[in-house]
């Protein structure tokens, strides 16, 4: 068997509260990723997932403590020192991020952003660089490639400015892309072309993507498969179309719900009642015990076990088909 | 641009309008009369009377003012009443000390805060963070005439490296002239760096939380390139307006330093001045400190149009 490009194994991610104490908040992610394929991770803010993916680029805040392993084409990302890590990042995986206002460099020409982990990384000289990056800018659809390589980021629109996000990430030709929310700061109109930007290049270029976002609709159109997170926990795993049509958590089905119809079912949007509870004041057992419209006793008594039902199907819920109950 | 340049030019000239009227004021309600300083004791009320009306004292004050202000507007500063020199002259002998000393002290106060502000906040709360706290506070509390003395005691007379005092003129060369700059710029310039060291560690410490940095680490710039190359250039419009802050004290300070190091400049020519009541040089010395505060002002805000480019585009 060959080795899949990303393998994340027991992955557990904990922060230091400035009490000395020790927060979790990621537990128990373990999941495979072939080269190649695309992967959505959907939860709610709060849910861990932008962690998660800050874990995979190795660029965890220090006041984060991972623990398992995170395998990337065979290397444990989670034991290599910052320099090694570096030839990692930008090169093996690319990071697009949610916010293009903030995430580009406001002293710098947008073109020089794009070409500089080229000069640095891969050793081109600066014109070399400039110029594919024009290249770049031209592959995300930017109007006047040549000219607003030369332009600072303030002079951009929102979707130009993620569209430079996509650039830089890509300028490396990474095996892997993770995109953290790539369109929530975007217009919806703007949101449709983005993405199919992002669908496009990754394609063409046998990229695998790990979508991060918390619109179905998004991970419905981007990803083949689908992992669903609540709480720093996965709660539901399998292909999108499978996910989405035959939920099998009672999360799954009330985000499902969530999502807004044209016809509305009594004339009022769905929501999940109450709210992500804090990392400090978990519910005992089951995380989503204390919002689920389905939970029975025996959800309060123990933490459900990661399970697979159905081949390729992963869930945790007690009352998922193929557990026993109690 | 230029047309944001243009108005900045005319309240500059507006501003130093409005000085050099206080300045005149200010120097006319000052006690002590010019011409009975400059006959002594012993003079006769009719020589006084008379140097008055040479001096032209019996003018009314608005006269005074406008002849005075037409006088430097053509680069006629007018005549020392105690030198019986151009005042002009006199600043500009006196400037080829006291700006080479100006600018050798920014130059070291940049050269000590940039690298300590940015190593502390780079390793923010480790043991150099707080040894550069602590030299910084020191810096600043530390009087920089004191640090003078200090120095003096130290390099020059225990060890002889550079004179205690005096300055030999440009024309005994360039290094010896240097070395009589070097202390009295070292101690004009260690407060400045205390200053400008905790500035530059809290700008960059808010910078590098910023998500661009976090851009640059994604593409795999080692910490230091990400810190130089997209922290440092962010956080310096706070350390630049410091800076030009700074230069008021700097000004201040030089009048200081230079008597204790014993400096020709132009800090001892306003002291002298003032103590023999040569009222044309002072009036003339502190409306060119002034213009000198001034235009260094226009030149930190045409400094931040370089340094961010948002800025630019707006007229």
């Amino acid at each position: 068997m060959t080795q899949p490009l990303l393998r994340i194994e027991n992955l557990a991610i904990s922060i230091d509260r400035p009490d000395g104490a020790r927060q979790p908040i990621v537990t128990d992610i373990s999941l495979t990723l072939e080269a190649g394929e695309t992967l959505g991770i959907v939860g709610e803010s709060g849910s861990g997932k932008s962690l998660l993916a800050l874990a995979v680029m190795g660029l965890l805040p220090p006041v984060a403590r991972p623990t398992g392993r995170i395998l990337l084409e065979g290397r444990d990302l989670l034991a290599m020192d910052d320099e090694t890590l570096c030839s990692v990042r930008g090169r093996r995986v690319g990071l697009i991020f949610q916010e293009p206002l903030t995430a580009l460099n406001p002293a710098m020409t947008v073109g020089d952003q794009i070409a500089e982990g080229m000069v640095i990384q891969d050793g081109l000289s600066w014109r070399a660089a400039r110029r594919e990056a024009i290249t770049l800018l031209d592959r995300v659809r930017m109007p006047e490639a040549a000219r607003l390589s030369r332009s600072y980021p303030h002079a951009l629109s929102g979707g130009q400015r993620q569209r430079v996000g996509i650039a830089i990430a890509l300028a490396m030709k990474p095996a892997l892309m993770i995109a953290d929310e790539p369109t929530t700061a975007l217009d919806v109109t703007v949101q449709a072309e983005v993405l199919d930007i992002l669908d496009d290049l990754t394609r063409d270029a046998g990229m695998a993507l790990i979508l991060v976002s918390h619109d179905l609709g998004v991970i419905a159109r981007m990803c083949a498969r689908t992992l669903v997170l609540y709480a720093g926990r996965r709660l539901e795993e399998g292909l999108t179309r499978d996910v989405l049509t035959m939920p099998l958590n009672p999360y799954t089905r009330g985000l499902l719900r969530a999502v807004p119809r044209r016809q509305p079912q009594d004339g009022r949007l769905q929501t999940i009642p109450g709210t992500v509870p804090s990392f400090a004041a978990l519910p005992p057992g089951c995380v989503f015990s204390d919002r689920c419209p389905e939970r029975i006793d025996a959800c309060h008594a123990a933490e459900p076990r990661w399970t697979y039902p159905v081949p390729g199907r992963g869930v945790r819920c007690i009352r998922a088909p193929g557990e026993a109950m109690p | 641009m230029t047309g944001l340049l243009l108005r900045r030019i005319a309240s500059l000239v507006l501003t130093l309008l409005a000085v050099s009227a206080l300045i005149f004021l200010v120097m006319d309600v000052l006690p002590g009369d010019p011409a009975a300083i400059m006959l002594g004791t012993s003079a006769t009320p009719e020589t006084l009377e008379a140097l008055r009306r040479e001096l032209g004292l019996d003018q009314p004050l608005v006269l005074r003012y406008l002849s005075w202000l037409a006088g430097v507007a053509t680069g006629d500063l007018g005549m020392s009443y105690t030198y019986g020199v151009p005042v002009a002259g006199l600043i500009a002998e006196r400037l080829v000390v006291t700006l080479p000393l100006a600018f050798l002290a920014i130059l070291l106060s940049v050269a000590i805060a940039i690298p300590l502000g940015v190593a502390s906040a780079a390793r923010r709360n480790s043991v150099v963070d707080t040894a550069v706290g602590f030299l910084s506070q020191m810096f600043i509390a530390v009087p920089g005439f004191w640090v003078g003395l200090l120095l003096v005691l130290v390099f020059s007379v225990s060890f002889g490296w550079v004179p205690s005092g005096g300055f030999p003129g440009w024309q005994a060369g360039v290094l010896p002239a240097l070395g009589a700059l070097v202390l009295p710029a070292i101690a004009l310039a260690l407060p400045q760096a205390g200053v400008l060291t905790r500035v530059t560690r809290s700008a960059v410490i808010e910078v590098m939380n910023e998500d661009f940095v976090r851009t640059a680490r994604a593409k795999g710039l080692p910490r230091r390139k990400a810190l130089w190359r997209h922290a440092v250039p962010n956080a310096l419009v706070p350390v630049v307006t410091i800076l030009g802050l700074q230069f008021t004290f700097l000004i201040a300070g030089a009048v200081l330093v230079e008597n204790v190091f014993n400096l020709p400049g132009l800090g001892r020519l306003a002291l002298q001045a003032l103590s023999q009541r040569d009222i044309i040089v002072m009036q003339d010395v502190v409306l060119f400190f002034a213009a000198l505060v001034i235009v260094m002002n226009f030149l930190v805000d045409l400094s931040y149009l370089a340094l961010d480019p948002r800025l630019r585009g707006r007229t």
